[in-house]
């Protein structure tokens, strides 16, 4: 299996012994000049704020201002930690889009599932459209809103064909594919030969839908 | 009201884990350096970038001490600071897919490693691509925490680790590619 073949040759892949001694005693100097540096900087507030006489209600009010302003420093960290820990506290366990039955829960029928497709792609304002001369989708351009409805139209507004294993001597043409991104993470990999067309014949496509139907029930 | 408060305070409490240095390093050093090296498939790079993200630590280890903010604030960082190595890389020297393979050819020789056919090939995708790829088949985070740490929307996550897997099956033998 990939997964573990890639943890496998990962593992390995670890800092050196001497690297990390050497990051440690870094890491021990930084946090003591910081110690010093507070503990200086603390002091030379004291001073200054001492020297007035008539100050101790100016020194509380002082304090309280560095405070504040102390509080304050890295907001954007802290916004950004939120954020981010958001996302790992709402782990869903067991969630793997490429877990899974091949086909969408109960459902073996590929017309039903076709047309779950089909209803998907008419709703989906935000759809996002790449095509590809090649079953390989890389950095290929994004079709236009315009392109993308145009070719939206044309899914859904025929029949479902079937897979293309069992239909593959009544096939023309050089395929050409589509990779349609749907808002709510849905991917269908759709593959069109002239004018006949083949939907949800990929595995992976109905795993896709299958990992976001099954989000948006819970 | 008083218990309650008290029972905040406590939970409070409960989610925060004060670290040592030597403890940080133990538990996060791995996570940090692998996946600098996912990004840069270099292990200098990925020793100076583990190097810089532990000294910002050091710096903020204050706001950092909740076990769920530190491991994303760690992962968001070291994406940033591999980002931010490379970008400066780029405009010093371009590197070709020949010394990349040439690098992970010399790093498997260093560490006596067999066989690194699969790095090679992961190597090969897009960069994108191949830290998604780390986060979810390594680290295991889901779709969802990666797309709240990269700061994407879940389905470009999935779009990618889509294509990712596509290139891979098309490179590797189907028998390591079973999933």
């Amino acid at each position: 299996m990939f997964k573990d073949e890639y943890r496998k040759e990962m593992d390995q892949i670890t800092p050196h012994a001497s690297f990390l001694q050497e990051l440690s005693e870094k890491m021990e100097q930084e946090g003591q000049a910081q110690k010093q540096g507070l503990s200086m900087g603390r002091g030379r507030y004291a001073a200054m704020w001492g020297g007035i006489v008539a100050a101790a209600a100016l020194l509380c009010l002082g304090i309280s201002i560095f405070r504040s302003g102390t509080y304050h420093t890295g907001e954007e960290d802290a916004s950004l930690m939120t954020q981010n820990a958001g996302g790992i506290a709402d782990r869903e366990e067991g969630e793997s889009i490429f877990d899974g039955s091949a086909w969408y829960g109960q459902e073996t029928d590929p017309l039903k599932i076709y047309e779950i497709f089909v209803q998907k792609l008419k709703e989906d304002e935000d759809l996002m459209v790449s095509v590809s001369d090649t079953e390989i989708f890389g950095d290929e351009d994004y079709l236009s809103p315009v392109e993308a409805e145009k070719l939206v139209l044309f899914l859904t507004g025929g029949n479902y064909l079937g897979g293309i294993e069992e239909y593959e001597s009544l096939l023309k043409g050089k395929p050409v594919y589509y990779l349609l991104e749907c808002s709510d993470g849905t991917i269908i990999k759709c593959t069109v030969y002239e004018e006949q067309y083949l939907c949800c014949s990929d595995v992976n496509g109905v795993f896709e839908l299958q990992s976001s139907l099954k989000g948006a029930r819970e | 009201m008083e218990v309650s408060i008290r029972e905040n305070v406590r939970s409070k409490v409960d989610t925060t884990e004060y670290m040592t240095v030597e403890e940080v390093l133990s538990k996060y050093s791995g996570m940090v350096y692998r996946l600098a090296y996912a990004r840069t498939m270099n292990r200098y790079d990925a020793e100076d970038i583990t190097q810089e993200v532990f000294m910002k630590y050091m710096k903020h280890q204050d706001k950092l001490q909740e076990e769920e903010y530190r491991k994303a604030w760690l992962i968001r960082v070291t994406i940033n600071a591999a980002k931010s190595l490379l970008t400066s890389a780029w405009n010093r020297k371009r590197v070709s897919m020949e010394e990349v393979e040439g690098m992970l050819e010399a790093n498997a020789y260093q560490k006596g490693e067999a066989d690194s056919g699969l790095l090679l090939e992961v190597a090969k995708l897009p960069d994108k691509y191949r830290i998604i790829v780390h986060l979810f088949y390594f680290e295991e985070l889901s779709v969802k925490e990666i797309s709240a740490v990269m700061r994407m929307k879940e389905s470009t996550v999935k779009s990618h680790l889509f294509r990712a897997r596509e290139r891979l099956k098309k490179t590797l033998k189907e028998e390591d590619f079973d999933v």
